[in-house]
């Protein structure tokens, strides 16, 4: 999703709100300039981090998956390592592409780097551990690929709870703005005589920038997904 | 008693109790010179006791977020515990005894953790009996925890058989999955917890119209 066209749109959206409601263009530029920073430098970037964290274990757990039953049939690193490849995106594919000249063990071991979790630590450990003493890969491995996806189910339900709440919050904030909004019309008149004493000016003004807030405690809130691991700094 | 209950929050949550007590000091100091000032000066009884109350609600919440922080410290130490036992089952289903497993957990751990299981693996060292388990058990206090750790114990006292492995894996499962449902249910609640906001700003936009309408009226009426 390109978080700074909807920033973008949305500050728009607010920058109208406060013009529309104040007729006061220096409160609407205020607001135009502060949304757009906020969305820009502080959403775009969380969400990119939070997108890039979800979408490399999911990348994480196709690669475990396909690795592990694929060494087990085949019974080649080699092999399990083709079967990984096929499974994951092309950025991961760049990655793997990168470290042709490795063995099939510093390869895994490598992308440790890239898949920066716990669980695919373990599953470097579980793999030297067959590489060292052999035995049924699957079975030594069990408990491995439930834990890989408890988390993955754990990441699917977050982000279908996510959209649902974010699909809420956009709904309800969009009524209160309406309200505001339409009672400029609704009012009339009258409305002129409120809009200009400082009080109503400053109170626009306050409303958006707590829009923004709590936008900005969503995706706090958002983001905080456990992955054991992964720390937000993570490139 | 409760003193010392205060200073033990405080510093078990890593603030300095001085520290924390001279903001809350001055806090209070200024509020208070605040509400004098606007009885004495302005004359405004009302705003004044709003300032009381406001330093009042303040004190609440400073006071109330040593323990809130304690509880989430204690949570995310259980919940690092429930993540490494599940990298412990691996290693313990792959022929590694409960001491090299433990030991094999290091790497995995937040320091306090990686302290703890040092601790654990030294008095294992000296005493054979479920006794370093127990006090391994001591630093959670989810109860559940203590019988993960018996069952561990097990382990060591009867050797790693299929029953034990069962018996453990029995706890520990149903602790797996109550700390999953329980994960899901908090970004559910906290996220739940948003619409709040649109609300508060629905009220904030009646306040600011309602205060904006008497203060043209009031207007209005001086004129007649």
């Amino acid at each position: 999703m390109n978080y700074i066209l909807v920033g973008i749109i949305v500050s728009f959206v607010l920058t109208g709100i406060s013009f529309i409601t104040t007729q006061n263009i220096f409160v609407s530029v205020f607001i135009f300039l502060i949304s757009n920073a906020f969305f820009v430098f502080v959403v775009n970037r969380k969400m990119k981090k939070n997108q890039l964290k979800i979408h490399r274990y999911h990348q994480c757990f196709h690669f475990i998956n396909s690795f592990i039953i694929s060494l087990n049939v085949k019974g080649s690193m080699s092999a399990a390592i083709q079967s990984g490849y096929e499974t994951v995106d092309d950025d991961t594919k760049a990655i793997i592409d990168s470290i042709k000249e490795l063995n099939e063990e510093e390869k895994i071991t490598y992308l440790n780097k890239y898949f920066k979790f716990d669980l695919y630590r373990l599953f470097v450990d579980t793999i030297n551990l067959w590489n060292e003493e052999g035995g049924d890969i699957l079975k030594m491995s069990q408990y491995l690929i439930n834990q890989v996806r408890l988390k993955e189910q754990y990441l699917i339900t977050c982000e279908t709870i996510h959209r649902q709440k974010t699909i809420e919050f956009i709904v309800l904030w969009a009524i209160s703005l309406a309200i505001l909004t339409l009672l400029r019309f609704a009012l009339s008149q009258f409305f002129e005589r409120i809009r200009q004493t400082i009080f109503y000016q400053i109170a626009v003004g306050v409303i958006i920038l707590f829009v923004l807030a709590s936008i900005y405690i969503l995706i706090m809130r958002i983001s905080k997904l456990d992955l054991e691991g992964w720390k937000d700094e993570e490139k | 008693m409760k003193k010392n209950k205060l200073k033990e929050t405080i510093e078990f949550v890593g603030l300095s109790y001085k520290k924390e007590l001279v903001i809350i000091l001055v806090i209070n100091v200024v509020f208070l010179l605040a509400a004098i000032s606007i009885y004495i000066f302005i004359k405004n009884f009302i705003l004044a006791i709003i300032a009381l109350v406001g330093v009042a609600i303040l004190d609440y919440f400073m006071f109330s977020r040593y323990n809130d922080k304690k509880k989430t410290i204690l949570k995310n130490r259980e919940n690092e515990l429930v993540s490494i036992i599940s990298y412990f089952d691996v290693y313990i289903r792959n022929n590694k005894n409960v001491y090299q497993s433990f030991n094999q957990l290091i790497p995995y751990c937040s320091n306090w953790m990686k302290e703890k299981i040092e601790d654990l693996l030294r008095e294992i060292d000296e005493d054979k009996s479920i006794q370093p388990f127990v006090n391994f058990a001591s630093n959670f206090q989810n109860l559940s925890m203590h019988s993960l750790m018996i069952s561990i114990y097990q382990m060591v006292d009867q050797g790693e058989s299929s029953d034990q492995l069962t018996h453990f894996n029995v706890i520990f499962d149903e602790i797996a999955r109550n700390r999953q449902q329980e994960m899901i249910t908090q970004k559910d609640k906290a996220l739940s917890g948003m619409s709040t906001f649109p609300l508060i700003g629905a009220g904030m936009i009646t306040i600011a119209l309602t205060i904006s309408i008497l203060t043209i009226l009031g207007d209005l009426i001086n004129v007649i």
